[in-house]
């Protein structure tokens, strides 16, 4: 649905996408992650069309997002900066969107005003900042949109809050197939909502694939070699760390070749474990240099 | 599929008016206040008189300003959002097309102004109609004068606005834009006068450029022909043109816009094109502002005129506004202080090209000092010399002027070091009998330009070239073409006569007073009137005691006087004379004649106007005002036999 390729984006001579490539499928909940300044954000707003691009492609259904009010207008982008009138209360705002949003729903306002339990009337900066998230979510679900860009959607939620808000979401996703895009560091809850990954790094992409592909494809293998012994051959070590004897490597490929090669080393003790979506982050960033530093004070 | 083009959006621009609320209704007191007070006073003022000339005249000059200021403002609030990276960001998001976006907000700046003015304009209606007056047409003018007005400046503003990514640069912008090329001009033209040798620093050429500036020099109201009528604007073509323009600038700052980053928010030039015109500009116009500034506050007083070193001080001070400018500049564009190491090289450009732009003024390069146009070119010239502008059609004068005009040319090296010597050397003015005075020679072209110069040359009684110059400007058809030709001795009301003369100061008691003519040559009376009416005051001094004198002349007397006396002198060439050094009679009685004429103003009514003639420092070469002074009680000669230098 959302597809973009070869996308450069350039601010003051520093390339925040360079060469960047995506495709959302509909319907899906994509998960967009990656280190500071990999160039996530920056994508988001392409796809909302806030950025024009300098050079590549990027479409919705075949269609350019940059200037063209029918896309647009499928569209729900909830920044992680905020944006409000400074004196106008959740009323105003949703008059606001109203005449301007075709598809929004004063019917499905008024019924999220059970879950959304926030003063009309009282102008929205003087809300708390978990407050004014859940006045942006009030509003962007009464858009009725195809697609939800969600950038650090429950930064500043609190648990209970969180969960009402991705269940209404994912609701939306079964009923309406409602295609989300969510860039976050929380990978923890994203692993739990996420049917796709993209992993970005310095305005490319680096990873690009199902959650359990990616899961099916990183392995966590804990060996003990027998004395002496090498590791098992033909593996694509990603991390490797000892206790002792103990060996923990982080090894791409399925669960089966690897416990195949593992098997055929003959070693003290091997066992594999799931990685999760924080290991595999962290892992295949060390690859490619954006690892963690033992740094000594 | 793209979406189908629209330019309104209804939602923004409802959302856009009502947000700003308090600017439309702050815009809206005042200017009902305004207009209502100035229809009311003018009415209480002037009823059954001329009203509606003042409504005009305030509204049209009150509302220049009002709408200048009120249209930045009103450009700076509407347009904000694109200054600020979060707004810009939701805005840009939000299913609208940039142009729809565009015109939207734009006309929700500008739609509650002209609904203000209109209100405004009702409000004023009905005072006039409370108070016995339809000043219907009156006020309608009103309201479209000053919507006019502000259509151009909004649309000025809104320019501005789609140029800068940030707030406050908006008004900065919008007011170098108003006045830039006028105050350009007269920098350019001060630089001139001060190494160009005959530049003037004269009126503004490029006035069209400066709406300000353009409509209070040609905008003018025409009163209403009878009492409690409807006064007009001679044109309204400046008006409707400037609002079009406005409404052009409106149109490009779309055309910008639609191609805009949005990342440009709080950038300085939202437009990477014109980041160097920017820089280069702001570099120069820096150069010329804070260099002359520099050399006029500081240096000035160091210098004297014509020294030639001058040029190369003011270079300096350009190069040093130009350094300031440019890196200020680079400054505001990257949001650094760390520009130096960087930039220095586009400095030295800039720098180049300010010693190659002093270097042309100072040699001449275009020969500037050098022309004088073709006679067959020339329509009519003009001479200046202490205020008296003699004017000459006829080709023979027009190539004398020329000639002279050639002469002082060729001296040009010779006059500047002698105004050079004069002005530094304070022993060269104590001793010389030199003297410096202005000379200004203006040609009127065929194509309807003119070419004006500006000499400050050194008077020596034994200058030829003073003496021909003399000898042109005092021949009796130029002294007559100096004299005001509307009025004519029928005009006539009243004149006065002024002298004064010294005596020595051991000289002191009242004699021989009588009625007849001669007045008293010592005095010991510091306040008196004579019987011929001639009025008397004297002041003492340590050496001479000083006497001054005045009588007023009937309506009869003041026109013997025009037209028997002081005329017959002119068209002799005895009065009325230009000259360089004048002492007035016989080097020692100042004697000015005032003589004031009521005009009508149109030939079917009762409306009319003064005119004052003077004519200054009579001397004994004027034989028949002489004889006529007397004849009033005036006796120069007597005067004189006692009078000191």
């Amino acid at each position: 649905m959302i597809h973009a390729t070869e996308l450069v984006k350039s601010f003051d001579g520093r390339r925040a996408l360079d060469g960047f490539s995506i495709n959302v499928p509909r319907g899906s909940v994509y998960g967009l992650v990656g280190p500071n300044g990999a160039g996530k954000s920056t994508f988001l707003r392409h796809a909302a069309g806030v950025y024009a691009q300098d050079s590549g492609s990027l479409t919705i259904d075949g269609q350019p997002v940059f200037e063209n009010t029918a896309v647009k207008a499928r569209i729900s982008y909830i920044p992680d900066d905020l944006f409000f009138f400074l004196q106008a209360s959740q009323r105003d705002m949703m008059k606001f969107y109203k005449g301007i949003y075709p598809q929004f729903s004063t019917e499905r306002y008024e019924k999220l005003k059970e879950v959304f339990k926030l003063d009309e009337k009282t102008p929205i900066r003087k809300f708390s900042k978990g407050m004014q998230k859940q006045s942006a979510f009030w509003l962007s679900m009464c858009m009725m949109p195809d697609i939800l860009l969600l950038d650090e959607p429950v930064d500043g939620l609190d648990p209970v809050m969180r969960r009402q808000i991705w269940s209404l979401i994912l609701s939306d996703v079964a009923e309406r197939g409602t295609t989300v895009l969510v860039s976050s560091h929380n990978l923890r809850e994203l692993e739990d909502v996420c049917d796709n990954v993209g992993i970005v790094h310095q305005g490319k992409m680096l990873l690009e694939r199902s959650l359990s592909e990616i899961q099916g494809n990183t392995v966590k293998l804990q060996i003990v070699p027998k004395e002496g012994a090498a590791l098992p051959e033909g593996l694509d070590i990603l991390h490797e760390s000892s206790t002792g004897r103990m060996k923990t490597l982080i090894v791409r490929g399925t669960p089966s070749e690897i416990s195949a090669r593992a098997h055929a080393s003959a070693p003290v003790y091997y066992e594999l474990l799931p990685l999760t979506l924080e290991e595999i982050f962290i892992y295949e960033l060390g690859g490619v240099d954006y690892a963690v530093n033992e740094i000594i004070l | 599929m793209q979406s189908t083009r629209s330019f309104f959006n209804g939602a923004i621009f409802r959302k856009t008016v009502r947000r700003y609320w308090p600017m439309w209704a702050m815009y809206l007191l005042v200017w009902t206040l305004a207009l209502c007070v100035c229809a009311k006073s003018s009415i209480r003022l002037f009823s059954n008189e001329f009203w509606s000339d003042d409504i005009l005249e305030f509204t049209w000059m009150f509302g220049l300003f009002a709408s200048l200021a009120a249209s930045c403002l009103s450009a700076m609030l509407v347009h904000s959002w694109m200054y600020n990276a979060r707004s810009a960001s939701a805005y840009s998001a939000l299913p609208v097309s940039r142009a729809s976006m565009f015109c939207s907000i734009t006309l929700a700046g500008i739609v509650p102004m002209i609904a203000c003015n209109l209100i405004a304009a009702i409000a004023a209606w009905l005072v006039g109609l409370f108070n016995g007056f339809n000043i219907f047409l009156t006020v309608l003018q009103c309201f479209l004068v000053v919507s006019l007005e502000c259509i151009f400046f909004f649309g000025l503003a809104t320019f501005c606005a789609t140029l800068t990514g940030h707030v406050f640069v908006l008004p900065v912008v919008y007011t170098i834009l108003n006045f830039v090329v006028v105050v350009v001009e007269w920098l350019v033209k001060y630089l001139m006068s001060e190494f160009t040798f005959g530049a003037i620093v004269g009126g503004i050429q490029l006035d069209e450029f400066s709406p300000v500036v353009y409509l209070i020099e040609h905008v003018n109201v025409n009163s209403s022909p009878v009492p409690n009528g409807t006064a007009h604007f001679d044109s309204w073509a400046p008006f409707i043109i400037y609002a079009l323009i406005g409404i052009v600038l409106a149109f490009i700052g779309l055309l910008i816009f639609r191609r805009r980053k949005m990342e440009s928010a709080s950038d300085v030039v939202a437009v990477k094109l014109l980041k160097p015109v920017f820089k280069y500009c702001f570099c120069f116009g820096c150069s010329l502002v804070i260099g002359i500034g520099l050399f006029e506050l500081i240096f000035n007083a160091f210098f004297t005129t014509g020294n030639p070193i001058a040029s190369v001080v003011i270079c300096l001070c350009m190069l040093i506004g130009g350094f300031i400018g440019y890196f200020a500049a680079e400054m505001l564009m990257k949001k650094s202080f760390k520009v130096f190491r960087k930039s220095w090289k586009g400095y030295l450009i800039s720098g180049a090209v300010i010693i190659l732009f002093i270097t042309v003024m100072e040699t001449d390069v275009f020969g500037y000092e050098r022309r004088i146009p073709a006679i067959e070119n020339v329509r009519s010239a003009q001479v200046e010399l202490w205020g008296e502008p003699t004017s000459f059609t006829d080709v023979g004068d027009i190539a004398d002027v020329m000639l002279l005009h050639e002469r002082i040319i060729n001296n040009k090296a010779q006059t500047e070091k002698s105004i050079y010597c004069y002005y530094s050397d304070s022993r060269y003015r104590a001793y010389d009998s030199s003297s410096p005075y202005t000379l200004y020679i203006s040609y009127q072209l065929d194509n309807g330009r003119t070419l004006d110069r500006r000499y400050t040359l050194l008077y020596n009684e034994s200058d030829k070239f003073c003496a021909d110059l003399l000898n042109m400007l005092n021949q009796p058809d130029a002294i007559l073409s100096r004299i005001n030709s509307t009025i004519t001795p029928e005009y006539i009301e009243n004149a006065y006569i002024y002298f004064h003369y010294n005596v020595p100061k051991e000289q002191g008691k009242v004699e021989n007073v009588d009625e007849n003519a001669t007045y008293a040559v010592n005095v010991s009376e510091h306040d008196l009137t004579l019987p011929n009416g001639v009025n008397i005051n004297i002041s003492e001094y340590d050496d001479y005691t000083y006497i001054y004198g005045d009588l007023q002349l009937t309506a009869r007397q003041a026109r013997a006087l025009f037209e028997n006396a002081i005329m017959k002198d002119a068209r002799n060439g005895d009065a009325a004379r230009i000259l360089i050094h004048n002492n007035g009679y016989k080097n020692k009685i100042s004697v000015n004649i005032e003589f004031s004429a009521r005009i009508p103003e149109y030939d079917y009514d009762d409306d009319y106007y003064y005119e004052y003639i003077y004519f200054d420092d009579i001397t004994e070469d004027a034989k028949y005002t002489v004889a006529a002074l007397k004849e009033l009680g005036i006796d120069l000669e007597a005067l004189a036999s006692s009078a000191i230098e």
